[in-house]
């Protein structure tokens, strides 16, 4: 409950931060990710210490403990209905679960390869994983039945995206330096795109709706590519360092991109122009992620941080402060009322997230203690009388 | 393009594409050479560039959008034509555009066909008409031509019966003339000529007969030619009667011409009525428009007086209503930058004054919480500095309340269940002041003061019953001599003290814990160049905490009597040490003015205590571990939720 900072500085948590953080204990390894359930009342985690896990967000208990990998779980991801749960790891299989009771429901075996992620189709009934051995696989996720070996790729897939009618699939390769299209009624490939401007970083990703591609290019810049047309948009340039992870907002108006010059970066996805500068984490970031209203971003950092900004400002709004080591992923609710982050501290954090009236009435009731010694304070705190006197009448 | 492969024919196509390279052949079907090339020229962009290239694009657009049933989206004429010389040039058509030339084609020939079959019959129905009125003609003339021919053998008729009437009346005439001649001369002869006579005058009479026969011929052929004549005229009205008939019949056609072209004049007269009614119509209306803003004009004219008059209100309105505006503006950059600053000094204010800089924090955030409310915007359009700052400041304030003395704070306690806290302090003016607090309201229970000396412990007196005030009387304070200001004296409280109380409070570099039943102490520590003037003895028994008069304090192994852990940091002498209850932790006071709390097993400091305005002089834990007391030389009492 009590801990140390890396720096000098005094850094301060306490039973306050105690209620706006809740650790998720239980791990005994990294959290490699987590992710809302889209109802936003559980969590998942996918952990290094080769479980997954799915919490209760108002408990912080563990509802089930995913057990039966004999590697790293390298990732994990709800189906659309939320009552499926598919974990990739690094002993070459992905897996199958009732996310309700934590059961096994298949075993995913092809890959030769560490298994990086998985993704569910638009209507949960097929999965696609992306692996090491360069190939992406879909699988009918009632019978676990391999549908497709997607062979075309050599080198390793970084990401894979449904179409929203979930009948074509977009995967890229960073290392293989292509952007391929999919008939996933035949398991055809359907076109191949090279770009001749080499990418690099190890992040690329779509936009909820796959119209959209960001891959980091070289020259530190980010390609933002147009999938359908299978064309170059925009070169983002700005970042004084590799881009390392990138992160569409939900409608794909803006693109955030986080690069290890330590900035976060806020792009107009139509425009292609640069809107915020994100400046103040003491250590490389890792990750971004926006809310579904898109009117935040948050970011995970080396420096044990995650930090909320607002997107029309650039402001920072909130510095999340309680991991023990790096945070490695992070993402918001989907009803905007938690952040949730993992770290390499073995844990994952939940925090309250707070709009100016509920900041002002915790601030209030923090104070009720005070405005008892300092009736004064009160007086001129007008916010916290109403709230007071029914402490008080209580 | 869509199946991905065609059948090959060789044909002029098919072998440019060939040539191009987009397409190889492959027994007998043609597939895309390089899938980028299916994914480039895919059928969004062969439609779009069909789309550039067709000059009919969009009637093709429509006609498909209707299923191919809209038949008036299909070409005609001019534009049909340059679609199929379009077509003809070399450009291999899209089987939907072959289908919409043809169905174009198709309705064009089945126009045409329609209008000569119109016409056809047109010069059919002209024709017949024609035909009849020449047949009546030819009847009429072939009529004509028999009464002629009839007058004609009439009149010859009539002519030959005159002839021959003439003949015989000449030859009658003749024969009397011979006769009378032959009787006179008879008469001169003798009686006997008499008859002669008589038969001269038989034959004269014959003769005149013969003449009025004659003469009655006459009149009969005369009357049989005015017949004749007659009946010539009557074929000539006969001739004319058809000649008007013919011409009946042609004006007939030519009336039936008329009447279509009448017909279509009437059309074109209705529409040209419809036009005059409607023009006339919006003739009425502007006129009744005209009519209303003439009333209008009438009405504002009459309140022009009135306007200008207002208007040199308004405009001093619309000025005075910029003006607020421009106030407004300024107010509001006014106020957000208020906001921004009253932010920025909350957070700077935190390190030293944390709960005074969550008060600057709430004051600016209920500022914005108002400014939102009179302007209905969202936060994000002023500015986010207090949301900012709040959220900083909030997760990480530890300082909870501060709790004020009339002179220097140095003694604090709470009691078993952290509901009561007594503090004391001491005052050149004030002297001793104990005060008796509850502790999560702040609420003052009791107060001894009045009183000069120095209070030196201050506690509460086991578990109790009950409650808040009804275990007041459980507090205790240890005091020296303490005096009231008449001079009287109360006597002294025994402190309860057992091993975890044991103090050494001599000047000394040795320390010694004592069952106070044996001669021998249980463990000396020995401690060089150490004064060690304050030490305490963990609840368990297990450590000892120890100050010396400097920045430092000690954690030693009761048990073996080692120094496990300098706790070093402080900036200034620490005054003051306190374990938690259960042990495992330590706090640690000093003139600094922040207090410190360590892991009493690993000596790591786990947090700093800082807000007091002057260096502290006591702390201690809460019975449960989760608050900490502090009293300063500042004269305030505080605690901490850390």
């Amino acid at each position: 409950m009590l801990t140390a900072s890396a720096d000098s500085t005094a850094r301060l948590w306490n039973t306050q931060t105690q209620q706006r953080s809740q650790q998720l204990i239980g791990h005994t390894d990294w959290v490699n990710s987590v992710v809302f359930s889209p109802d936003s009342r559980r969590v998942l985690t996918a952990s290094a210490d080769q479980t997954a896990r799915i919490w209760d967000v108002e408990t912080r208990q563990t509802i089930s403990e995913l057990t039966g990998h004999a590697h790293w779980i390298n990732q994990a991801a709800f189906s659309p209905d939320g009552q499926q749960v598919i974990t990739t790891s690094n002993d070459n299989t992905a897996r199958l679960w009732n996310a309700q009771t934590g059961q096994l429901l298949h075993e995913l075996i092809g890959h030769d390869e560490w298994v990086t992620a998985a993704t569910f189709s638009p209507n949960g009934d097929q999965a696609v994983t992306i692996s090491g051995d360069a190939t992406a696989r879909v699988w009918h996720t009632q019978t676990g039945q391999l549908l497709h070996t997607l062979s075309g790729h050599n080198r390793i897939i970084d990401s894979a995206s449904f179409s929203p009618d979930g009948r074509r699939l977009f995967t890229v390769s960073i290392n293989d330096n292509t952007l391929r299209t999919w008939n996933l009624e035949t398991g055809e490939q359907l076109s191949v795109i090279s770009e001749q401007q080499f990418w690099t970083g190890d992040n690329a990703s779509f936009s909820a709706d796959s119209r959209l591609m960001a891959v980091a290019s070289a020259e530190n810049s980010v390609q933002l590519w147009n999938v359908e047309a299978n064309k170059q948009q925009y070169e983002l340039i700005g970042h004084t360092g590799t881009v390392i992870n990138l992160a569409f907002s939900p409608d794909a108006q803006r693109l955030v991109s986080v690069s290890d010059d330590r900035t976060a970066r806020v792009w107009d996805t139509q425009s292609g122009e640069l809107l915020h500068i994100l400046t103040g984490h003491q250590g490389l970031l890792t990750n971004a992620s926006f809310s579904a209203d898109g009117q935040q971003v948050v970011t995970a950092s080396d420096d044990a941080t995650a930090r909320i900004w607002d997107v029309e400002t650039g402001q920072l709004l909130q510095e999340l402060i309680g991991h023990q080591d790096r945070i490695k992923s992070t993402q918001f609710s989907a009803d905007g009322r938690w952040v949730v982050t993992a770290s390499e501290d073995n844990t994952a954090q939940l925090w309250q997230i707070k709009d100016l009236d509920a900041l002002l009435s915790e601030g209030c009731t923090y104070l009720e203690a005070y405005f008892g010694t300092h009736p004064e304070a009160l007086e001129s705190l007008p916010v916290c009388q109403t709230i007071s006197s029914q402490t008080i009448s209580e | 393009m869509q199946t991905g492969e065609v059948p090959a024919d060789n044909s002029e196509e098919q072998i440019e594409l060939r040539l191009s390279g987009l397409v190889r052949a492959e027994q007998n079907t043609l597939r895309v050479a390089n899938p980028i090339y299916q994914a480039v020229f895919n059928t969004t962009w062969t439609a779009t560039s069909l789309a550039k290239l067709r000059p009919y694009g969009a009637a093709i657009a429509a006609w498909l959008a209707s299923n191919r049933q809209d038949d008036s989206r299909l070409l005609r004429g001019q534009s049909l034509q340059a679609a199929l010389a379009w077509a003809d040039e070399s450009r291999s058509l899209a089987d939907q555009d072959r289908l919409f030339l043809s169905a174009s084609q198709a309705l064009e020939q089945a126009a045409t066909q329609t209008a000569l079959e119109a016409e056809a019959e047109g010069n059919r129905i002209l024709s017949e008409a024609r035909q009849q009125a020449e047949s009546e003609l030819a009847a009429a003339n072939h009529d004509l031509t028999a009464t002629r021919a009839e007058t004609e053998a009439a009149v010859i008729r009539g002519q030959r019966t005159r002839r021959r009437t003439a003949i015989i009346a000449g030859l009658a005439i003749a024969a009397a003339t011979a006769a009378t001649f032959w009787g006179g001369q008879r008469a001169i002869e003798a009686n006997s000529d008499r008859q002669a006579a008589q038969a001269a005058r038989q034959a004269a009479e014959r003769s005149e007969q013969a003449a009025s026969e004659a003469q009655a011929e006459k009149d009969r052929i005369e009357q049989a030619m005015s017949q004749a004549e007659q009946r010539l005229s009557q074929a000539q009205a006969d001739v004319r009667t058809a000649e008007e008939r013919f011409a009946r019949a042609s004006q007939q056609t030519e009336e039936a011409e008329l009447i279509a072209q009448a017909a279509q004049a009437e059309v074109k007269a209705a529409q040209t009525e419809v036009q005059t009614a409607q023009q006339q119509l919006s003739s009425v209306q502007s006129e009744r428009q005209q009519a209303q803003q003439a009333a209008e004009a009438a009405r504002a004219s009459q309140q022009v007086a009135e306007a200008s008059a207002q208007q040199s209100n308004e405009n001093l309105a619309v000025a005075q209503a910029e003006q607020a505006e421009v106030t407004a503006d300024l107010d509001r950059v006014r106020t957000t930058f208020a906001l921004e600053e009253e932010s920025a000094q909350a957070l700077q204010l935190f390190e030293a004054a944390p709960l005074d800089s969550l008060l600057v924090a709430m004051s600016a955030g209920q500022k914005l919480q108002q400014l939102l409310e009179q302007t209905g915007s969202k936060n994000n359009q002023v500015t986010t500095a207090p949301l900012t700052a709040l959220n900083t400041i909030l997760p990480a304030v530890t300082e909870k309340n501060q709790f004020t003395h009339p002179g220097l704070v140095n003694r604090v306690a709470f009691n078993e269940d952290d509901s009561l806290l007594i503090t004391a302090s001491m005052g050149i003016e004030a002297g001793a002041v104990a005060r008796l607090w509850q502790a999560k309201t702040g609420k003052l229970l009791h107060e001894l003061a009045g009183y000069q000396g120095i209070i030196i412990e201050t506690g509460f007196i086991g578990s109790g019953e009950g409650s808040g005030e009804a275990r007041a009387d459980r507090s205790y304070i240890v005091t020296n001599t303490l005096t009231k200001s008449d001079g009287s004296t109360i006597g002294l409280e025994e402190m309860i003290s057992g091993l975890t109380s044991i103090t050494n409070r001599g000047l000394s570099s040795s320390l010694h814990i004592w069952d106070l039943s044996q001669p021998q102490p249980l463990q000396s520590f020995v401690s060089t160049n150490r004064t060690i003037h304050v030490a305490r003895v963990s609840p368990d028994g297990q450590k000892l905490a120890t100050l010396d008069q400097g920045n430092t304090a000690q954690i030693w192994d009761v048990q073996t009597g080692e120094l496990r852990h300098e706790l070093t940091g402080h900036q200034n002498l620490i005054r003051t040490v306190d374990f938690s209850a259960d042990s495992q932790q330590i706090i640690t006071a000093s003139a600094d003015k922040t207090a410190r709390v360590w892991n009493a097993n690993t000596g790591e400091r786990l947090t700093t205590l800082a807000g007091h305005q002057r260096g502290i002089r006591a702390a201690k834990f809460s019975p449960d571990g989760r608050q900490v007391v502090t009293g300063a030389n500042d004269a305030t009492a505080r605690i901490w939720y850390y």
